[in-house]
């Protein structure tokens, strides 16, 4: 019998961190993700956002392999732009409207974690809906870091 | 960088096309569009060919390789905040109840 895997809502920072900070808390969970030990779930606006970060920051070929890489992992799930304007105004005022559809999109997906280091997450109502987590405490849960 | 001549045969079907995309004014010359075709090419296919891991090697490396001095962990956040706003700017009118 296998165990059911944890499906965790990667927000972009995690891929950011991760990229930027090899051996970091964000890095491991990549790793993770990449053995495919954890069903990654993202959205259309974490693809945008990371694009739109490493194209500003290192240029468009890095924004290229950091979509790749993102796609390129097994078991990923992404919620797509129409998934999220279905569901996305049952869930107006939890959080700022611009983290608004990464809170819908991991509600959509019924992930086990939401895992971002973003305050409006992990400080707010949001934790109603879906287990907001920082990295560090991710990894604690899973038993990697304590 | 330098570049190689290469002995290349097309149809004559082929041909036709990118001289119509040349006279359009789309490329300066058969050369020139027959370059970028090959660049999509290998842009599109990579991912099936390269070696587990390779992208992520390749951004990790860019980063490294950067000029630009590593963020703060607070400054990063910060940029990705700042992006996330802009573009929820551009998308929220497709939002809307």
């Amino acid at each position: 019998m296998s165990l059911k895997k944890i499906r965790a809502y990667l927000d972009t920072n995690v891929f950011i961190f991760g990229i930027e900070r090899p051996g970091s808390d964000s890095s491991i969970i990549l790793d993770l993700a990449e053995e495919g030990k954890i069903v990654p779930v993202t959205s259309y606006f974490t693809l945008n956002e990371l694009r739109e970060y490493f194209a500003r920051t290192y240029g468009r070929e890095s924004a290229i392999n950091a979509i790749y890489f993102l796609v390129s992992l097994p078991n990923l799930e992404i919620v797509t732009r129409d998934m999220i304007k279905q569901e996305i105004n049952k869930y107006r005022g939890i959080v700022p409207d611009e983290d608004l559809p990464h809170l819908t999109s991991a509600i959509i997906a019924r992930v086990d974690y939401l895992v971002s280091y973003n305050r409006h997450f992990i400080e707010s109502n949001a934790k109603n809906y879906v287990k907001t987590i920082k990295q560090a405490d991710f990894l604690e849960i899973l038993g990697i870091k304590l | 960088m330098g570049t190689v001549a290469l002995p290349l045969r097309l149809p004559k079907k082929l041909l036709q096309e990118i001289d119509l995309l040349v006279k359009a004014g789309l490329y300066e010359s058969r050369s020139e569009a027959l370059r970028d075709a090959v660049r999509r090419l290998i842009e599109t296919k990579r991912l099936l060919l390269e070696p587990y891991g390779y992208y992520r090697l390749q951004a990790e490396e860019a980063v490294l390789s950067s000029k630009i001095p590593l963020a703060s962990p607070e400054e990063a956040i910060e940029r990705v905040r700042k992006i996330r706003k802009e573009l929820w700017r551009k998308e929220r009118e497709y939002f809307e109840p």
